[in-house]
C-alpha cells in the first residue's frame, strides 16, 4: 500500500504590484527650494542643480561652482470618504531631503565652449503617510475575495488550508470562510461567515501607515556651445525604500451574538527595497537672448526589488468556532520574500522659459517665467522575474505577462504641467509656481490628480544663497480596501493635503 | 552633545570659508548670467607640440631637401599615443573580458593579465550569480487578484443612499474575464445571510466535501 503525501506549495505573493506602479512614477518630484517654488518648472530654465532631474542640459549654464543642501519638512493631512458614511482625518509629519550636492561648472576647453559636472542626491518622492477610512457596508465583505479566489482556482479544502498563507488560508483557518458540501459530502464551494447584504450591514475600518522614499544619486554632465546650445545627460542610481502596514477590520455592529460573527481583523506588513538605474538626456536651445527652449527624455528605470511580506488574521465567529488566529509565519511553505524587477515608465519633458535681462549685474536682473509639459507613460511599467543566469520559471513568466497586460489596461499615459516665475530685486527674489499632474488611471470613475501651489523667497549675497519655499500639494486618489471579481467593487476617496516647508542653502566656491 | 555640534559647525565654517571668493563682489546667479573665469584658452597646436616640433617644422619648410628626412621620434613614440603599434602590450581584449564574461583574453607571453583570476570563466565574478536567487520561484501563481483589476463595476453607497446617488452608480456588469462561479446571483436572490461562492457543476474534482486535510498539510482547529 502506497501512502501518498501531499506536498503543498504556497502561492507567491504579487497582489501589491499593480498598485505599486503609481508609487514609482506618479509623484511630484522633489528639488531645491528655488525649483519647488516655481512648481518644478526648471526644464528649459537651467542654472539650478535640480536640472539634473528634469533636463540635465540646464547644468550647462553653470560657469561657476556651488554646493547645495536642501532639507525639508512634510506635514500630511488626510481626509477620506468611504461609502458616504464617514470621513476621517489623519496627520503625519516626515522629513524629506531635497536636491543636495555640488555643481562644478566653468571648465572651458575651447573658445565659447564650457562644460559642467554635478554630483547630487535627491529624494524624488516621500512615502511617509497615514490614511484611514471607515464606514458601514450593506453590500460586500472582504471575506468574499477569499471565496472568489478559492473558486477561481478550483481549490480543494487542503489547498484552501495551505496554499494561500497571506490571505485565503488565513481566512479558512480562522473560520472567516468555510467550505460547503452537498448532501453526499462533496465539496460544492465556500461561504463567508460575515452577515452582509439582504439587509445586513457590517462596519469596515481600514488603516494604512506607509514610510520610506524614492531616492536618486546622480552624476550629470552638460556642455555649453556659444551660450546657444546646451546638451546634457545624467546617470542616476535609484534607491527605493517602502514600508506599508495595513490593519483592516470588519465588525458586526449589532449586539447579536448568535449570528456567528463578531469581528475579523487582517494585518499585513509589507517591506519593499529596490535598487536600479536610469538615464536622462536633454537639450536646451536659445534661439534668441532671453528665450530658452528645452526637450528632455527620461529613460525608464530598471529596478530590482526584494519584497518581504507577512500577514495575520484574527476572527471571532462567536458560537460557531470562537476566536481563532492565524499568521503567515505559521505556514512552513509560505514564501515571505520574493525578488523581481521593474521597468518604470519613460518620460518626455518639453519646456520653455523667458528670462528678463540676462545680464551679469544682479541689480539689473528682473526675473523669469518658466513652463514644462511632461508626458509619463504610466501604462508602460513592466515587471519581470529575476532569473539570475537561468531561464526562469515559465509559469512565473506567464504570470508577469498577464500582470503587464493588466497594467496596460488599468493605467494610461498622463500629462503633467508645471508653471512658475520669479521677480527679482537683488539681493532678494520672490517666486510663485504651480503644477498639475494628471490621473494615471484609465478608468475615468477613479478620480485622481495632484495639484501643487508654491511660493518662496530667495536671498543671494556674500558668496551664498538661501531659499525658503512653502508648497501645498492637493493629492486626490482612491483606495480599494479589497477587490472583487464577480461583484461590484467599493473604494474610498482620498484627499491628501501635503504641506512642504523647504530650505535650500548654497555656497559658491 | 558637544560632539554633535562640532561637525555641523565645522561644515558651516568650511562652506562659508569656501565662499570667500564672492564676498567682495556680487554672488552670481547662474540662471541669469554665469560669469566665466578669466582663463586664457590655450591654442591647441601650441599646447600639444613642443618647441622642438616647431623647430623641425620650420627647418623642413625652409629647406625640405635638406631636412625632409629628419624624423620626429618623440611624436611617433610619444607614450601618450599608440599608433596601432602591434607590439604594444596594451592591445589585448582585457577590458572586455573582465566582468562581462565574454571576449577571449589575448594570449601572449608578454601579456601581464593572462593569469589575472578575474579574466577567467572560473573566476568568482561569474559564479556568484548562481547562488543569487533563492528557490522561491517555482510556486503556483494564481491570477485571481489580477483579474479583479478588470472589474470596473462600483458600488460606493449603501441602500438608502444608493437610490439618491443613482447617477453616481457605475456599470455593475463584469467584462473580459471568465468566471468559474455563476452561483453569486442565485445566492443573492435567496435570503442567505452570508455570501458564498460555488463551483460550476463538474468543475471541482478534488476535495472531499469536508474540512479534512491531506497528508503533510495543516489542519484547522
Amino acid at each position: 500500500m502506497f501512502l501518498t503525501i501531499a506536498i503543498f506549495t504556497a502561492e507567491q505573493v504579487f497582489s501589491q504590484i499593480v498598485d505599486d506602479v503609481v508609487k514609482n512614477a506618479w509623484f511630484i518630484p522633489g528639488g531645491t527650494a528655488r525649483s519647488m517654488s516655481i512648481g518644478g518648472a526648471i526644464g528649459a530654465l537651467g542654472g539650478d542643480i535640480t536640472s539634473t532631474y528634469v533636463n540635465p542640459a540646464g547644468l550647462g549654464f553653470y560657469k561657476t561652482r556651488e554646493i547645495v543642501l536642501s532639507p525639508s519638512l512634510i506635514l500630511n493631512n488626510n481626509k477620506s470618504g468611504y461609502r458616504g458614511t464617514a470621513t476621517d482625518n489623519t496627520k503625519k509629519t516626515g522629513f524629506q531631503l531635497g536636491t543636495t550636492g555640488a555643481v562644478f561648472g566653468g571648465k572651458i576647453d575651447r573658445a565659447n565652449h564650457s562644460t559642467a559636472f554635478s554630483v547630487s542626491v535627491n529624494q524624488l518622492a516621500s512615502y511617509n503617510n497615514k490614511i484611514s477610512y471607515s464606514g458601514s457596508n450593506d453590500y460586500s465583505s472582504y471575506s468574499e475575495q477569499y471565496l472568489e479566489q478559492l473558486v477561481y482556482d478550483n481549490a480543494s479544502v487542503d489547498q484552501a488550508a495551505n496554499n494561500y498563507p497571506f490571505g485565503a488560508s488565513l481566512a479558512y483557518f480562522t473560520y472567516l470562510i468555510d467550505s460547503t458540501a452537498d448532501p453526499f459530502g462533496n465539496l460544492t464551494g465556500y461561504r463567508s461567515l460575515v452577515p452582509v447584504g439582504n439587509g445586513n450591514t457590517i462596519h469596515q475600518q481600514y488603516d494604512e501607515i506607509t514610510g520610506g522614499g524614492l531616492y536618486e544619486v546622480s552624476f550629470a554632465f552638460a556642455s555649453n556651445s556659444n551660450d546657444k546650445l546646451f546638451l546634457g545627460g545624467s546617470i542616476n542610481i535609484t534607491l527605493s525604500f517602502y514600508t506599508q502596514d495595513i490593519t483592516y477590520t470588519e465588525t458586526d455592529p449589532g449586539s447579536d451574538v448568535s449570528n456567528n460573527f463578531g469581528y475579523s481583523t487582517f494585518t499585513q506588513n509589507h517591506k519593499l527595497n529596490g535598487a536600479g538605474f536610469n538615464g536622462r538626456f536633454g537639450i536646451i536651445y536659445r534661439p534668441e537672448q532671453s528665450l530658452r527652449l528645452g526637450l528632455a527624455f527620461h529613460t525608464p528605470s530598471y529596478i530590482s526589488y526584494t519584497d518581504k511580506l507577512s500577514a495575520g488574521m484574527t476572527t471571532n465567529t462567536e458560537d460557531y468556532k470562537g476566536i481563532n488566529t492565524a499568521k503567515s509565519s505559521d505556514f512552513s511553505n509560505a514564501v515571505s520574500e520574493t525578488q523581481y524587477n521593474e521597468i518604470t515608465p519613460y518620460k518626455v519633458v518639453a519646456s520653455a522659459a523667458f528670462v528678463f535681462n540676462e545680464v551679469e549685474n544682479l541689480k539689473l536682473q528682473k526675473g523669469f517665467i518658466s513652463a514644462d509639459i511632461e508626458y509619463v507613460n504610466h501604462r508602460g511599467s513592466r515587471f519581470l522575474q529575476q532569473t539570475g543566469d537561468g531561464e526562469g520559471d515559465p509559469t512565473v513568466d506567464d504570470y508577469y505577462e498577464s500582470l503587464n497586460d493588466i497594467i496596460k489596461s488599468y493605467y494610461k499615459g498622463a500629462f503633467d504641467f508645471r508653471l512658475g516665475g520669479e521677480v527679482k530685486f537683488a539681493p532678494f527674489a520672490v517666486r510663485l509656481g504651480g503644477a498639475y499632474y494628471g490621473s494615471p488611471y484609465d478608468d475615468k470613475a477613479l478620480k485622481a490628480n495632484r495639484i501643487l501651489i508654491a511660493g518662496g523667497l530667495g536671498y543671494r549675497n556674500y558668496g551664498m544663497f538661501i531659499d525658503l519655499t512653502v508648497t501645498q500639494t492637493f493629492n486626490k486618489d482612491v483606495s480599494f480596501p479589497y477587490r472583487l471579481l464577480d461583484k461590484a467593487n467599493t473604494f474610498a476617496t482620498l484627499n491628501n493635503k501635503q504641506m512642504n516647508v523647504m530650505l535650500t542653502v548654497g555656497f559658491k566656491f | 552633545m558637544k560632539k554633535n555640534l562640532v561637525y555641523p559647525l565645522f561644515l558651516v565654517v568650511l562652506l562659508v570659508s569656501c565662499s570667500t571668493a564672492y564676498k567682495t563682489s556680487q554672488t552670481p546667479d547662474d540662471v541669469y548670467y554665469s560669469p566665466a573665469k578669466k582663463v586664457i584658452v590655450a591654442d591647441h597646436y601650441e599646447s600639444t607640440t613642443s618647441s622642438s616640433d616647431d623647430d623641425y617644422l620650420r627647418m623642413k619648410v625652409k629647406d625640405h631637401d635638406r631636412w625632409g628626412s629628419l624624423d620626429d621620434y618623440s611624436y611617433w613614440y610619444d607614450s601618450r599615443y599608440y599608433h596601432n603599434n602591434y607590439y604594444t602590450p596594451y592591445t589585448s581584449s582585457f577590458s572586455v573580458s573582465v566582468g562581462m564574461g565574454w571576449g577571449y583574453p589575448y594570449y601572449s607571453a608578454y601579456n601581464p593579465y593572462w593569469y589575472n583570476p578575474w579574466a577567467s570563466w572560473y573566476s568568482p565574478c561569474y559564479t556568484v550569480v548562481y547562488y543569487k536567487n533563492p528557490a522561491t520561484y517555482y510556486k503556483p501563481v494564481s491570477k485571481y487578484t489580477l483579474s479583479t483589476y478588470s472589474n470596473r463595476g462600483y458600488n460606493n453607497y449603501n441602500m438608502p443612499l444608493q437610490n439618491s446617488k443613482q447617477s453616481r452608480m457605475y456599470n455593475n456588469s463584469n467584462t473580459n474575464y471568465s468566471r468559474t462561479n455563476d452561483s453569486y446571483n442565485q445566492t443573492q436572490r435567496t435570503n442567505s445571510a452570508t455570501p458564498s461562492r460555488s463551483f460550476n457543476s463538474g468543475s471541482m474534482s478534488s476535495g472531499g466535501g469536508s474540512r479534512v486535510s491531506g497528508g503533510g498539510s495543516r489542519v484547522r482547529p
